[in-house]
């Protein structure tokens, strides 16, 4: 048996997708496979049992046989430090073992997620490093683009802090005009230092973007549109506080927006509904004006209803967006096609020993 | 087609009731007191009524047997299509519907509204309203509104988007200080609009004036195209409300659609030859003057004045608006001389002194009016203890009807001087309570006699090629991207005629190296990424480099700084551009209305635009005059015209861009806003060069 066990430099670099897309793909081989998050910082109720987010929407989507609480065997809440702290050790690792024997049995391939970065567990014992000698895995990881200097130097310290564990790197979300950087320059030089570079995926905005049916979840809207709208998916959110011109002019330059502004704010309203608009999210709970309604059902735009002012508004979502929010098929079956694409499957086989 | 509003031969009055203060009372006594039903046929429609007012009443439309020319509707909105369907059936061509409930209600209204407007076409029937207060013509007489009496006759027909303001400007009318021809509350516009009001004025006999409270309107070009030749005929003076940010989103709560922007409003309106009101105070003063009197030939002003603090007022108030004080003819000022007492000033402002009688007033009048340097004449009085106000009166307004230029009085004072006022209004002299406003009213006058001297506009087409700029469009669409920048937008610039400065796109500082050696130093770099569109915000730009080593040096920093400050723009590196010769600075930008469409701006670069906020605006397409008339209306104008001994820039090098953007937003309507920023325009005859621009797709 195998273990890939995938981590990231930061926060949101795609970590749990790339988990997902790995896992279908195995499972197309006809791989079986099992998923462990090891260490969790994201708890969530089910069933009246605290388990991890990403852990249960991965079980979800995979179809894995066992519980979401069993694929996430530690959960990092603040009373499980504090008894970290108190008692010096932690004595976690028994923990993640019994849960890695027990999912692993009649498994090909054990796919193991680890924590945003590469700092996080070092307190409780638990670093990337440290998880994946515990359970001999090689490591994946996920690197979000985020300059032409900065990707090399995620990579080497990445090289630098796994040694021998380490696998190789994704890039993640290279916009268009690096990606002949990255394919040119980056890559054959990361390779002479002897990093394998499993794939460079393009940057794909609406992959980043939010649906009509999230924020609606996300924020209890009220939905004052009729028609079917969960699907559309906003790529970029604005705040609507200008005079109409001002607002007029900048909703121009955005496609495909969310726009956030008060109910009464019909200006601000009529000028997103001229402009290239998804949705509008009106707040203090302040309906609009029948032709506002109206404009809005016309044109197929959503328009929201939320209680909270636009500031909690813009909070609240700010908050929901850059998680998972692959939930979205659309979303989840562009991103496989993106690895489908894009990453060196072979290589990766190789690298964790089922070629 | 407006002929069945104002002159029907008969009315249907669906909702007639026979309890006063009810609407549908109202009106049936309306159409009674204005005398309508002495010569005409009054249908009151009410099924539980036999007569109303002692006029027989019908229990529907479908039961009278003669035709009916005109209904009017006044029963609760959700009857409104059931009647409306009969009034189609009994084939009344023209139906006002006063009823509310409809657009202004919300959803349920509006699709009420929607279902209206369906089924008048369906039996051709024209609309006014609903959701107003009726209409009214004096001179058929008709009064259909429910409105409280009927206005005196006069030459002013108006028209108010809101009835409430209707029936407070009535009100003054009543009281005796203007009359009306016809008077339309147009409500909620489901059919009839202003520009269809505008149409069949035109050309009425009884009014010498149009006079219209606006909020917003629904084709802003077309209003514009009509207006155009309609103010030709007849001077519209229109008080546009919404004009500030607060303002225009009332107005928008009110129409429901985006409102136009201010500077859109002005612009097309002066393009139109629409003379502007900008308070309620001004609609009235100036279409008093318009309505009442001859228009102003030329803006050479007398003043007459038995006061000399009034009279030197009115001097500051004619020159502060840009009209002259007329330079009388030297025998006016002998005759005037010898008759008036040697205390008076026979030179203008003619002071005709406190103790002047109407017999002196006359005479000044009579010569002042017949000297060949007077266009227009502003009479003043000031109720002394010994003046005839009275006779006074009745002399300037003698006077003033045999002349072919306008009189305008202003009697100051209120408790002696209404009686003379009284007798100006009544023949026809309009009257203002303190000078300024008077001269105010001479200018608005002005105005439109220079907005209706220039010729219909004429639109010149220069030869470009559309074929290279939709390509530039499909590419950038292509690539998902709404925004087009510099380097790009060089393509259109070429495409349609402008001269621009040599440039060439460097991805490496290299190569930025060698392309300043071809171009020849010194150069300009600028950074190059569609995601950037103002590059000097971000230090993306740097002039006058002179060598090999500046140019290493600032293409480093630019893509550094683009980098640091817009963390994911795609950067395609900088562009190197030859430096051109130093001139004038200025902008043209245009800015998609949602209302009028393509707003052009012409402003000086820098402060002037953006502190100062001397900009000036045409709405395209336009004609070269108006062009010319843009450079003309900036307060830096002087600054074109060369000052401190810098030579005058080319002019004609501006118009032509003007009309060169005019004409490329009039082809691609995608384009939503643009600017060249900055044209530079070189001394006379050299032309002017474009060095940025940026625009945006819808």
């Amino acid at each position: 048996m195998n273990s890939l066990y995938i981590t990231s430099i930061e926060n949101y670099s795609g970590k749990t997708a790339v988990c997902l897309a790995i896992g279908k793909m195995l499972q197309a081989r006809n791989h079986k496979i099992g998923y462990l998050k090891p260490v969790s910082y994201q708890p969530m109720q089910v069933d009246g049992l605290t388990v991890d987010e990403d852990a249960n929407f991965i079980k979800k989507i995979l179809d894995l046989p066992h519980g979401a609480w069993d694929l996430s065997p530690v959960i990092v809440t603040p009373q499980v430090l504090s008894e970290c702290l108190k008692n010096q050790i932690c004595n976690l690792d028994e923990k993640i073992r019994e849960a890695y024997r027990k999912i692993s049995e009649d498994i090909d391939v054990m796919l193991l997620e680890g924590g945003a970065s590469l700092r996080m567990g070092y307190a409780i014992g638990l670093s990337a490093p440290q998880v994946s000698d515990m359970l001999d895995a090689r490591v994946l990881v996920v690197v979000k683009f985020r300059g032409q200097m900065r990707v090399l130097d995620d990579a080497l310290t990445a090289q630098f802090r796994l040694g021998d564990k380490f696998a190789g790197v994704l890039i993640n979300r290279v916009p268009d005009a690096d990606i002949s950087f990255v394919k040119e320059q980056a890559v054959p030089f990361l390779e002479k230092q002897g990093i394998a570079v499993l794939g460079v995926l393009p940057d794909q905005p609406n992959l980043a973007a939010i649906s009509v049916g999230e924020m609606v979840q996300t924020l209890g809207a009220e939905v004052l549109t009729n028609g079917q709208h969960e699907d559309a998916l906003a790529e970029t959110m604005m705040v609507g506080a200008m005079g109409s011109q001002e607002a007029l002019s900048r909703f121009r330059k955005y496609q495909n927006k969310g726009v956030i502004t008060g109910g009464d704010r019909i200006d601000v309203q009529l000028a997103a509904l001229e402009t290239s608009t998804v949705v509008l999210i009106l707040t203090g709970n302040l309906r609009p004006e029948a032709s506002v309604l109206n404009l809005a059902e016309q044109q197929g735009v959503a328009v929201l209803l939320v209680p909270t002012n636009t500031m909690e508004t813009v909070e609240t979502l700010e908050r929901a967006f850059g998680r998972t929010h692959l939930g979205h098929a659309g979303k989840l079956a562009t991103f496989e096609t993106l690895m489908a694409q894009n990453l060196d499957a072979g290589r990766l086989l190789k690298l964790i020993g089922i070629a | 087609m407006l002929d069945k509003f104002f002159n029907p031969q008969s009315v249907a009055v669906i909702g007639a009731s026979r309890e006063p203060g009810k609407l549908g009372y109202d009106i049936i006594h309306n159409l009674v007191e204005c005398g309508y039903s002495k010569e005409h046929t009054v249908y009151p429609i009410n099924p539980k009524a036999d007569e109303i007012l002692n006029i027989k009443a019908y229990p529907s439309v479908l039961d009278i047997t003669g035709p009916v020319d005109l209904g009017v509707i006044v029963i609760p909105s959700k009857y409104v299509l059931s009647a409306l369907h009969e009034c189609g059936k009994k084939g009344i061509p023209a139906i006002v519907i006063i009823t509310a409930g409809f657009r202004e209600a919300g959803h349920e209204g509006l699709a009420l509204e929607q279902e209206v407007q369906k089924v008048a076409r369906e039996y051709n029937i024209r609309l006014i309203g609903p959701n107003c207060l009726g209409i009214i013509d004096t001179f058929t007489p008709l009064n259909a509104s429910f409105a409280a009496g009927t206005p005196p006759q006069g030459p002013v027909n108006f028209t108010s988007q809101s009835g409430a303001l209707g029936t407070a400007v009535l009100d003054i009318a009543m009281a005796g200080r203007l009359g009306f021809s016809k008077f339309v509350s147009l409500g909620n516009k489901a059919d009839l609009n202003e520009i269809d009001l505008f149409r069949g004025w035109a050309d009425d006999s009884n009014c010498n004036v149009i006079m219209a409270y606006i909020e917003g309107v629904p084709d802003g070009q077309q209003f514009m195209e009509e207006s155009r030749v309609i103010s030709k005929k007849k001077p519209i003076v229109a008080l546009k409300s919404g004009v500030t940010q607060s303002g225009s989103r009332a107005v928008s709560s009110h129409t429901g659609s985006l409102a136009g922007s201010e500077q859109a409003y002005s612009a097309a309106f002066k393009q139109a030859g629409i003379v502007r009101a900008n308070s309620m105070e001004e609609m009235f003063d100036f279409s008093l003057a318009f309505g009442y009197q001859p228009l102003l030939p030329g803006d050479r002003i007398a003043v007459i004045t038995n006061a000399g603090g009034p009279g030197i007022l009115a001097t500051d108030a004619i020159e502060r608006c840009g009209l002259k004080l007329a330079q009388l003819d030297d025998a006016t000022k002998q005759i005037l001389s010898d008759y008036l007492p040697a205390a008076a000033s026979s030179a203008n402002p003619v002071d005709v002194l406190g103790d002047a009688m109407a017999d002196r007033y006359e005479f000044a009048l009579d010569k002042v009016a017949h000297d060949p340097n007077v266009d227009g004449i502003l009479v003043i009085l000031t109720p002394q203890s010994m003046t005839d106000i009275k006779g006074t009166a009745e002399a300037i307004a003698n006077l003033a009807d045999q002349l072919d230029r306008p009189v305008l009085t202003s009697f100051m004072g209120e408790a002696r001087s209404n009686e003379g006022i009284d007798i100006l209004t009544r023949r026809g002299v309009p009257n203002y309570p303190f000078p300024e406003r008077a001269a105010a009213a001479l200018k608005a006058m002005s105005i439109y006699r220079e907005a209706r001297a220039l010729p219909l506009p004429q639109y010149e087409k220069f030869k470009v090629d559309t074929k290279a700029v939709q390509a530039v469009f499909d590419k950038a669409r292509s690539e998902g991207r709404v925004t087009i920048g510099d380097f790009e937008a060089r393509d259109i610039l070429t495409a349609y005629g402008f001269t621009i400065p040599q440039v060439e796109l460097a991805d490496t500082a290299d190569k930025a190296v060698e392309i300043a050696g071809q171009i020849g130093y010194p150069v300009v770099l600028k950074i190059a990424s569609p995601d950037i569109l103002h590059k000097t915000d971000v230090g993306g730009v740097k002039v006058g480099l002179r060598n090999a080593q500046d140019v290493r040096d600032a293409f480093d920093l630019i893509v550094y700084r683009a980098q640091r400050y817009v963390p994911n723009a795609r950067i395609w590196g900088c562009v190197v551009q030859q430096m051109t010769q130093q001139g004038l600075e200025v902008l043209v930008g245009m800015n998609r209305d949602p209302q009028f469409g393509p707003l052009v701006t012409f402003a000086l670069g820098g402060i002037y635009v953006e502190i100062l906020k001397d900009a000036t605006f045409r709405i395209a397409p336009f004609s070269r005059d108006e062009a010319h008339q843009m450079l003309g209306e900036l307060r830096a104008r002087a600054l074109l015209d060369g000052v401190r001994g810098k030579p005058p820039v080319d002019k004609d090098a501006i118009v032509d861009t003007l009309l060169r953007i005019g004409q490329l937003v009039t082809d691609f309507p995608e384009i939503v806003e643009l600017d060249i920023n900055p044209l530079m325009v070189f001394e006379q005859e050299q032309g002017a060069a474009a060095i940025d621009m940026r625009l945006v797709l819808k």
